[in-house]
């Protein structure tokens, strides 16, 4: 298990964003497109992003529990692996029917996971801040492997528009659109509009 | 969880299988089969594959191991690191000096406190107090769980102060660290380790007012075993049975194969063919008197009569040796001195060296073999689960007879919870 590594918690001006954002990369940085999430957090934190919280987290642990405090809300950037082809990008509140982040579903250690936090959080009666998910669909996920030019180009979009991405998820109206949206590999719409987006089924 | 009952006229059987064993990290079940009353067969089945971690060492550099050793688990990633630099350590002839010593046993301190309080609370609590899940316990007893993250969360710190970070530290190097924290760092963490000293306390007092079954076999317990300290990063290796050994003899005693049932090894002793024990309690009933004072008196003052047999009595052997982990990091910190140099220079030769010390849920065992350019030609992993597998299947079939009048989902979550106190995750390196 790992501890979310705190090596970046400016906030930025103190005007700038009137909810605090915490974003959070998970994955494993040594299977190919599962490492998207950190490797999405490493280029914020190398081009300087200050406006938000940036951790890293390669998988579910108990520790889970210390990034529900202080934020108002927190965005998981993780791989996900929901059928729609390579490098596509969805955007949903957490708790999702609809799609599973990798790190933080079934496949973490130990049973534990984002349900698993939640339902500690709400039993130790710890408020919950926003939840949600920024995931990148996955071509290949072995051990050593490269990331996929399709996934590579969505990290490229993703860290390209998260000024635009961190004023939807923080600023104001912060509290409308916060529905399930799908973005096609390749789509520069990101965050704000796609053809196919919103999706009416919701996240939760 | 599955099980059934079939049987022809005049005999009957009964199967208990539970097809993944709960909270426990890898994959892991557990068959037992009961016919006309007798305890037939008892497997752990160990089904998720090999890891080959001894097989991808080999023609890698010796200062390579420690973190990719690290990497065999993340609860207890200190042990498997620390045991591979102790026994490339003996393979080139290397002695750190005592201020690295200290800080290495501090590190050990670290990994025991995040370890045993995950253990604790989280693990084995809610088995006593009839919960499925720490969650559900937690409903119950916030407190007791808000004490366990905090608990856990100030071994996460001093480990990710001395190791680099909280999981699968990367500062240890052979020779010494690679970077040595400074003392005002350390002292930093003081308030934390005296509050966390007091939480030890009660959390002792919390579990040994649980009650347990009543079942205690005759083990051999083994244990690494330091004439002046608590035993965790050296010496010998000593057991119950009258082993006093150098871990140089550790394959002569004892000896690990293969069987059918489980990708993991067996171990057992290679005279008598016998199961041995090492734990927790393991390491308390042969080193019982070299506990820090206020952890010794915590554990006197439970009641149990030492040296315990009851293996479900290990919750609280793991809640004084929290006791003693934050005591002697507090004691560490107090007299920590910074290093001149923060690992040793030494010249690098053929060598083969091992070493056994003490994670967590035991005691496990590393043999390197390097050559003149420093690269690994052999290892050996030998972890405390893989050692205590057969102990466990005894253990189920002396438990099972005193349950079989329950129902099979009863039975299940008993043999389950026998056998959650050996282990955190199964043992596939």
């Amino acid at each position: 298990m790992s501890e979310p590594a705190r090596q970046s918690e400016s906030r930025g001006d103190a005007g700038e964003a009137a909810v605090y954002l915490r974003v959070v990369g998970c994955g494993n940085p040594h299977a190919g497109d599962d490492s998207v999430g950190l490797e999405v957090v490493r280029r914020l934190r190398a081009r300087g992003e200050g406006a938000c919280e940036l951790l890293e987290m390669p998988q579910a642990s108990v520790e889970m529990l210390d990034l529900l405090q202080g934020a108002g809300v927190v965005l998981f950037v993780d791989a996900v692996s929901s059928g729609a082809p390579p490098g596509t990008v969805h955007l949903a509140p957490l708790p999702s029917s609809v799609i599973e982040p990798r790190a933080l579903g079934s496949l973490s250690g130990h049973g534990w996971g984002l349900a698993e936090m939640l339902g500690l959080a709400g039993a130790l009666g710890r408020p919950t801040p926003r939840l949600m998910l920024l995931g990148v669909e996955v071509g290949t996920v072995g051990p050593g492997e490269a990331r996929t030019p399709a996934v590579e180009g969505a990290i490229q979009i993703v860290v390209e528009k998260f000024p635009q991405l961190r004023v939807f998820l923080t600023g104001a109206g912060q509290g409308e659109g916060h529905d399930f949206r799908r973005f096609p590999p390749g789509d520069t719409t990101f965050p704000i509009s796609t053809g196919d987006a919103p999706i009416a089924v919701g996240g939760q | 969880m599955t099980q059934g009952n079939t049987g022809s006229a005049g005999s009957s059987q009964r199967t208990v299988k539970v097809d993944y064993l709960s909270r426990v990290e890898g994959e892991g079940g557990l068959y037992v089969r009961v016919e006309n009353g007798q305890v037939r067969e008892v497997k752990i089945d160990i089904f998720e594959p090999p890891r080959f971690f001894e097989a991808f060492l080999r023609g890698r550099h010796f200062q390579e191991v420690p973190d990719i050793t690290a990497r065999i688990c993340g609860i207890c990633p200190v042990a498997y690191q620390m045991s591979s630099v102790h026994a490339l350590e003996a393979a080139l002839g290397v002695t750190p000096g005592p201020e690295i010593r200290q800080l290495r046993r501090l590190l050990y301190c670290a990994e025991w406190i995040e370890s045993h309080a995950l253990h604790i609370y989280l693990l084995q609590a809610p088995d006593f107090l009839g919960y499925d899940s720490a969650i559900a316990m937690a409903a119950d007893h916030p407190q007791e769980v808000e004490r366990a993250l905090r608990l856990k969360k100030i071994g996460n710190d001093l480990l990710a102060l001395l190791g680099g970070r909280a999981t699968h530290p990367v500062s240890v190097c052979v020779g010494g660290f690679y970077k040595v924290p400074r003392r005002k760092e350390l002292e930093a963490l003081r308030t934390d380790l005296e509050w966390g000293l007091e939480a030890a306390l009660e959390t002792v007092r919390f579990v040994a007012g649980l009650s347990f079954p009543d079942f205690a076999p005759n083990y051999e317990f083994v244990s690494v075993s330091h004439p002046d300290e608590y035993p965790m990063n050296e010496r010998k290796i000593v057991s119950s049975a009258g082993v006093d050994i150098e871990p140089t003899e550790f394959e002569r005693v004892f000896l690990e194969e293969h069987v059918e049932h489980s990708t993991a090894l067996h171990s057992k002793r290679a005279d008598t063919g016998t199961s041995y024990f090492v734990g927790p309690l393991a390491r308390i009933n042969l080193n019982f008197e070299k506990l820090f004072p206020r952890a010794k008196e915590a554990a006197r003052a439970t009641g149990i009569a030492w040296p315990c047999k009851n293996p479900f009595m290990g919750i609280v052997v793991r809640a004084v040796e929290l006791v003693h982990a934050y005591e002697e990091a507090l004691a560490i910190i107090a007299s920590y001195r910074e290093p001149a140099r923060s690992r040793e220079e030494f010249k690098v030769h053929a060598g083969e060296g091992c070493a056994a010390t003490e994670a967590p849920r035991g005691m496990l065992y590393h043999r390197y073999r390097i050559n003149d350019q420093g690269l690994v030609e052999f290892a050996k992993i030998v972890p405390p689960t893989a050692q205590n597998y057969r102990r466990m299947e005894d253990d189920l079939r002396l438990f099972l007879p005193g349950i079989l009048e329950r129902t099979e989902p009863e039975i299940a979550r008993a043999c389950e919870i026998l056998l959650h106190p050996f282990l955190e995750a199964e043992a596939r390196p």
